[in-house]
């Protein structure tokens, strides 16, 4: 069992997993979204390499109106 | 048509795309206003009550702004460090697809003014990563300059803070900025109120001006927005025809040859 931050949230994980993996348990559905961790932008085409860690800050960002 | 960036564009007005009553409003104003660039962010979804807020954002909102086809500027709003601002225009890069950014790395929390020092530091880090960064920055000349050393096509300097619709607050040194700084494309960013704001703007020579509030918030936004277009057609216009010199002294329109009743004493 793995505790991390999603966008400021404490959530657990069964098990340190990829990003492609940990999108499918939360059930986040938003076509359009950007991934961090820990600050560091992650493209999509890493999904599948990079690994949930113990304590890892994710965020999660979606399209907003903005000026 | 004008040059901005890479895209040659018409109107002379970047308008945002937040604070409007709803959605509807804000795809009318946007359309009255002829503006052919429009900003949004990126914020962070509401895991618990994502579908709940579908309408405030996410794939609703983006769906909704990608058919008035125009250009897209995400910005950088919220950003408090260079760290922070880079890892957002990465990711907004992803999400919309563009390489456009509005730096914006806030240094004070009161009056968001921007962070001078944070902000060149993510501009040149941006830049060497292939962004065209459009700063949002202070006024200061040698800031201005600096920007523009480290590459920036493109300044976006401030009328007065955020949201206060106080206008151009120092005239003196957007002036300044735009004798000095002649090749580089001048946007006002912030502060607008009136459509005046703007035609002041134009007509020293501000290439534009990027604005949100003023028309978001506007009683009857969709009017607003029309009062906008014009007011920067009015101010370009204004500029490009050669404005007259001021003067002290009186001096009549009317011949004075042939004044009627005059005679010699």
């Amino acid at each position: 069992m793995i505790t991390l931050q999603l966008n400021g949230e404490k959530k657990t994980l069964k098990a340190e997993c990829s990003i492609v993996e940990a999108i499918n348990v939360l059930q986040l559905d938003d076509k359009s979204f950007a991934v961090a961790v820990n600050e560091e932008f992650i493209p999509k085409s890493a999904y599948a390499d990079v690994f949930l860690k113990e304590g890892d800050r994710i965020e999660l960002l979606i399209p907003m109106h903005g000026g | 048509m004008w040059q901005l960036a890479d895209k040659k564009i018409s109107s002379r007005l970047l308008i945002g795309s937040a604070l409007y009553p709803s959605p509807d409003l804000m795809k009318k104003a946007i359309t009255a206003s002829g503006s052919e660039v429009v900003t949004v962010s990126l914020r962070r979804q509401n895991i618990a009550s994502a579908k709940a807020n579908a309408g405030e954002g996410g794939n609703d909102f983006w769906n909704l702004l990608q058919k008035l086809n125009l250009n897209i500027l995400p910005n950088t709003a919220g950003c408090h460090s260079a760290k922070e601002a880079i890892t957002t225009a990465q990711m907004a890069r992803e999400v919309f697809g563009t390489h456009w950014i509005k730096l914006e790395v806030i240094g004070d929390e009161y009056n968001l003014q921007p962070d001078p020092f944070a902000t060149l530091e993510a501009t040149k880090e941006l830049i060497s990563q292939g962004f065209e960064v459009f700063p949002y920055c202070t006024d200061d000349l040698v800031l201005c300059q600096k920007l523009a050393e480290a590459g920036c096509n493109i300044l976006m300097p401030w009328g007065s803070p955020i949201g206060t619709g106080k206008g151009l607050l120092n005239p003196y040194a957007l002036k300044n900025i735009r004798e000095r700084l002649p090749n580089i494309t001048l946007i006002v960013d912030a502060g607008i109120g009136l459509p005046s704001h703007a035609t002041q703007a134009l007509e020293m020579g501000y290439d534009g001006v990027l604005l949100n509030t003023a028309v978001a918030q506007a009683a009857d936004p969709i009017k607003m927005a029309e009062a906008f277009k014009f007011a920067i057609l009015a101010g370009r216009n204004g500029f490009e025809a050669g404005a007259i010199k001021e003067k002290n002294l009186a001096k009549p329109s009317t011949p004075t040859i042939g004044t009627p009743f005059w005679h010699q004493s």
